[in-house]
């Protein structure tokens, strides 16, 4: 095409291009039509995309994601507790709780404290009178209620009343192992562990990393069922103040059962159970007596006196004997024999310990020394809040080091002068039962094959002379009442005036039994507590612990040992023949 | 031609758009569906958490003591209830041996005999809580206790 090109002015100019007007405004329209309607497709589909995308999030995604979180509603609120077989101890659950807003209701008050009392016998109407009548906007009627009773609540209907769900603990159990596995209280944000395994596992319980998992402990429920039950029905029978009972294996230091009675309901701590009477002058049901208390236990310190001595080479035999035939006057106090217990002669080891001799005891304690006695103390813990996760320790009580003279060589040798917890005690048996080596006690479960650090403290052929004097005091000492049949259980009786106002209180006693089975192969300590028990007819009015303390363990043993995996045999036995020639008298008294 | 190859794109690409998007919405609902599904299991994980709490109440040692206690008055076993091989086992037997049948110190369980098995024909009109619907109902769980224990 030929264009002709001209210039204005000098400028050039542009080619000329032949114009066609009407058809150039033709196609400016359709083009102009065409682009509308593609940008009314564009805005259509805009819509299409943008109503597809509300339907999309209207009804596809009605709830925020993270507010029904499936992860989030499988983990608990707080963290299980559950036995070492699996058996729940702790729970969370979402329990009722009834509120009211008094400006928002509408009700006659009174009426409705009637009504409300009706359902909720516990709090009784004036209380929730004055929680409806309370100057405040919101008041808690009651907490932790039952399903059928916040039902009941909510059909009154009035829009003052709130009901909420709220996080709370269940311990299926009850007063199960309550000292042990302890209790919460409810919070803002969350439920915190008050005493016992809750408050030492309180962060771990509640971390959301962490809570999914439950913690196992070592208590196994059954043996903890039966060691309260045998304590309840010794602690009756005898109207003791408390009891305290320990099942300990020795091999590991885990405790697999622990009672301290009274007891209490940790799903509403504080409060008296049923046909219990509130006694000021008592400690409260949840004081743990197993490891709050210390106490002079008594004879059953002699086991520890014996492996001393013959651990460090005082006693080189057993045929060695010890002075018993006179009381020993030292320091103002006079150390003598009970009545009817008195050898009044030099009397071998297995003589003194079936008899359980103060006196020759004594000696054995003066042969050994103070310094070598603190230092074996020291190595047993004894020195120390027992090691155990528990929160609740008490402080052991003994002698200031430049009090520890002669006198109180020999009172601590026959337990006199030194106070700990039963567990203390639980666990140094357990070293003498276990070939020697210290095991710290501990709440948590240990798995097979996991090693568990230790500390020898006697050796293994002090230890094996102990297991037969302790199946020797069983079998022909004072401790008979705990022999059960084909479990073989060797232990000490001990039993110890409790200190009261400074002054020893003899009507007022500390009788313990402590022991383990089976003797031949040790593998769980024993040890049965009565605190202030009373004498019986079948007792002869005796409230000694080989009346009161070691039947207790002949019952629970023949309980627990099946459980537990040991099995009876009356075929087999400790050889305590060698022993039993060095005793004059066989049979000890009660 | 141009503007008609415009606006078939323009269909076209609306179409594949709102295709795609139905994909989307596919999808979307599949996920909820799954989801919904983890609430269900989340809901019915805590309300077997619930029933096995209660459960363990209900069935909580001293409960079960006190039921052993009050009516059953089971006692420990004592040392002679326990055997401790096959020989002690086979010594608890009383019956003298037969003559010609040679007996053999081995604990043997005798066979039991076939129980009779309960037939019930199932009546959809039945009322289940009619004394007869029960009788047949507690025949037929004879049965299969019978069945269960011969197994």
């Amino acid at each position: 095409m030929n264009t002709a090109v001209a210039s204005v002015g000098g400028l050039p100019r542009m080619p000329a291009r032949p114009v066609p007007i009407a058809g150039w405004r033709q196609a400016a329209l359709t083009q102009a039509r065409a682009r509308m309607i593609i940008g009314a497709m564009l805005f259509i589909a805009l819509i299409a995309v943008l109503a597809l995308r509300l339907v999309d999030l209207a009804v596809l995604h009605e709830a925020p994601a993270g507010a029904r979180d499936p992860a989030a509603l499988m983990a608990p609120d707080r963290g299980d507790i559950v036995d070492r077989n699996g058996i729940e101890l702790a729970r969370s659950f979402e329990a009722f709780a009834i509120s009211v807003e008094p400006p928002k209701l509408l009700t006659d008050r009174r009426e409705l404290a009637r009504k409300m009392a009706a359902i909720l016998p516990d709090r009784g109407e004036a209380a929730i009178y004055a929680d409806l009548t309370a100057n405040k906007k919101f008041r808690y009627v009651a907490r932790r209620v039952l399903p059928w009773q916040a039902k009941a609540i909510n059909d009154l209907g009035d829009p003052g009343i709130v009901l909420r769900r709220e996080p709370q603990r269940l311990y299926p159990g009850l007063d199960l192992g309550a000292h042990t596995i302890g209790y919460t209280t409810s919070g803002t944000a969350r439920a915190y562990g008050r005493s016992g395994m809750e408050k030492m596992l309180d962060a771990r319980l509640s971390d959301p990393a962490t809570r999914g998992v439950p913690v196992a402990l070592a208590m196994d429920s059954r043996v903890q069922q039966a060691l309260e039950s045998e304590l309840y029905t010794g602690m009756t029978k005898h109207r003791a103040a408390g009891a305290a009972g320990i099942v300990l294996d020795v091999h590991t230091g885990e405790v697999v059962a622990m009672a301290s009675l009274p007891t209490f309901n940790p799903n509403a701590p504080g409060k008296l159970e049923p046909g219990q009477v509130a006694d000021s002058s008592r400690p409260d049901a949840r004081y743990n007596r197993a490891t709050m208390a210390v106490y002079e236990l008594g004879s059953t310190f002699k086991a520890l006196t014996i492996a001393m001595a013959l651990d460090s080479g005082v006693i080189k035999s057993m045929q060695q004997t010890f002075d018993a035939r006179a009381p020993i006057m030292i320091g103002g106090h006079t150390i003598h024999d009970d009545r009817g217990h008195e050898l009044r002669k030099f009397a071998t080891t297995p003589e003194i310990f079936i008899h359980s001799s103060n006196i020759g005891t004594a000696r054995m304690a003066s042969a050994l020394g103070g310094e070598r006695q603190r230092a074996y103390l020291d190595r047993l813990g004894f020195f120390k809040p027992v090691a155990i996760e528990l929160p609740e320790k008490g402080r052991p009580i003994y002698p200031a080091v430049n009090n520890w003279g002669e006198a109180a060589v020999m009172t601590v040798g026959f337990g006199h002068g030194v106070s700990v917890s039963p567990l203390h005690l639980a666990t140094a048996y357990a070293a003498l039962a276990n070939g020697g080596i210290l095991y710290p006690a501990t709440m948590l479960k240990v798995e097979p094959g996991q090693a568990v650090p230790g500390t020898r403290v006697f050796s293994a052929a002090t230890s094996d002379k102990l297991r037969a004097l302790f199946r020797l005091v069983v079998t022909n000492g004072t401790g008979r009442k705990a022999n059960t049949p084909g479990y073989r259980v060797g232990g000490k009786t001990g039993t110890a005036e409790k200190v009261v106002n400074g002054r020893y209180a003899h009507s007022q006693l500390v009788s313990t039994f402590a022991g383990a089975f089976p003797m031949d192969a040790p593998r769980y300590v024993v040890l049965a507590m009565l605190d202030e028990p009373h004498g019986t007819a079948d007792t002869g009015g005796f409230a000694t612990a080989g009346m009161v303390s070691a039947p207790i363990v002949e019952k629970l043993v023949a309980r627990i040992g099946p459980l537990l995996g040991v099995m009876p045999d009356e075929n087999k036995d400790v050889d305590v023949g060698g022993l039993l020639g060095l005793i004059a008298d066989k049979q000890a008294d009660e | 031609m141009i503007r008609i190859r415009t606006v078939l794109g323009g269909v076209a690409t609306m179409a594949v758009i709102i295709g795609c998007y139905s994909v989307s919405l596919m999808v979307s609902g599949e996920r909820k569906a799954v989801d919904d599904l983890r609430l269900q299991i989340a809901s019915d994980q805590r309300g077997i958490r619930t029933l096995q709490a209660e459960f363990r109440t209900r069935a909580r040692p001293a409960e079960l003591q006190r039921w052993n206690d009050e009516v059953l008055g089971l006692q420990a076993a004592s040392t002679l209830q326990f055997v401790r091989d096959p020989l002690q086992l086979a010594a608890f037997e009383t019956a003298k041996p037969s003559a010609e049948v040679p007996r053999y110190a081995v604990a043997e369980a005798p066979k039991p005999a076939p129980a009779p098995v309960t037939t019930v024909a199932y009546r959809a009109d039945a009322d289940p809580m009619a004394p007869a619907a029960v009788a047949e109902l507690v025949g037929t769980g004879e049965a299969r206790l019978t069945r269960v224990a011969l197994r």
